[in-house]
């Protein structure tokens, strides 16, 4: 959802479809997308050689700084997931309109369809 | 006292995330407010085994993980609800069910304890991983220090969790010694998801605005969180993890 605000709030128009399917390994109009999900792909395979692959490629292309950030980021989710998964937390209402894009946005990339759903609904 | 140093690791580590991970390193090796230092610890060496554990692994691959009886393989001198937790956790965490929640506390396991749990897993998981993904091993666990729990209950808790599992503190901060946590807006329930222990929510926020963006910085959409990537390029790996994850929240 952040993400789409993001894109929609500066002026692009990119298609996120893929953002969700582990096989698409590229996300036109987002800069260094196949580096970036090739490192969150690697990493969430808990495939030790793909992801020095991904490190070295990704501090080649963009920086070794930024690689350090994309591990940063890619580690802060595996937190934020286990908190709200052990939780059962409702996701908040953000008012009708945002509330409406996040849906659309759910339905498309199906999210809907996870299993964690279930518990994260809005109540 | 085990110090986190990056400076021999193979790719620069900004000195915040360093100086963050050490505060939270301090704060895992000293009593908390419903474990003691060595039950906390204990947690950190349950994360650290959880991915060998074979019941877990037989768990993961099942349809019905629920189904699967059997005792973990524990490293710890953890109970086994808090081992059952903490594994679960985090081999497992996108098919938690609410009867399985319910089944926890009906355990000899208090709430207060469940949330401290949770919080000392996840700030620990995360550094851990960070190490990971950078290609470094994981930092050495500190000694536990002596000392007995607080048992610290903020007031103000919305015991029904507003439709969460759990009771927390009110989305609205009131005065009083938990304000400097969210003071003056309304706080998303994933950083409210662990107020019942308001030191895990402080550790929560020293971490997040190192590995991600400062709370306060969310909607700022413009804001590239450190420098390096856009907010777009943040939240693309973001989104690809969170996916991995099955993260509907």
């Amino acid at each position: 959802m952040v993400l789409r605000v993001s894109i929609e709030s500066s002026g692009e128009s990119i298609d996120l479809d893929g953002l969700t399917d582990p096989a698409c390994t590229e996300i036109k109009g987002i800069p260094h997308s196949e580096v970036l999900l090739k490192f969150s792909n690697a990493f969430m395979a808990y495939d030790p050689e793909a992801l020095a692959l991904a490190r070295d490629q990704l501090a080649k292309e963009i920086s070794p700084e930024a690689m350090v950030d994309t591990a940063a980021i890619a580690s802060n989710f595996q937190r934020m997931v286990r908190i709200a998964d052990s939780t059962g937390i409702p996701v908040e209402s953000m008012g009708d309109d945002m509330d409406a894009m996040v849906e659309e946005l759910n339905e498309q990339l199906g999210i809907n369809k996870y299993v964690s759903a279930a518990n994260s609904k809005k109540r | 006292m085990s110090i986190i140093d990056y400076s021999d690791a193979s790719f620069p580590v900004r000195d915040n995330i360093t100086e963050a991970h050490n505060r939270y390193w301090k704060r895992l090796a000293s009593p908390g407010n419903w474990l003691t230092a060595a039950e906390r610890i204990g947690v950190a060496k349950e994360i650290r085994q959880a991915r060998s554990c074979e019941l877990c692994s037989k768990r993961n691959a099942a349809l019905s993980p629920y189904q699967l009886e059997g005792q973990h393989d524990s490293v710890s001198d953890l109970s086994d609800v808090m081992v059952e937790v903490i594994h679960r956790v985090i081999t497992d965490s996108a098919r938690l069910t609410k009867a399985w929640f319910d089944g926890i506390m009906q355990q000899d396991l208090k709430i207060e304890q469940y949330i401290e749990i949770i919080g000392t897993l996840v700030h620990v998981f995360s550094i851990d991983e960070f190490c990971r993904g950078i290609g470094e091993p994981v930092r050495e666990l500190p000694d536990p220090l002596p000392g007995e729990p607080s048992h610290y209950r903020p007031a103000n808790i919305v015991e029904d969790g507003d439709g969460s599992w759990v009771p927390m503190l009110s989305a609205v901060m009131q005065p009083g010694p938990e304000s400097d946590i969210w003071e003056g807006k309304i706080e998303g329930n994933v950083i409210r998801a662990l107020s019942l222990v308001p030191d895990e929510v402080r550790s929560l926020k020293d971490l997040l605005i190192v590995h991600y963006l400062d709370d306060e910085e969310f909607m700022d959409l413009e804001k590239s969180p450190q420098g390096t990537l856009s907010r777009i390029q943040t939240e693309v790996v973001a989104a690809r993890v969170s996916a991995f994850n099955g993260c509907f929240y």
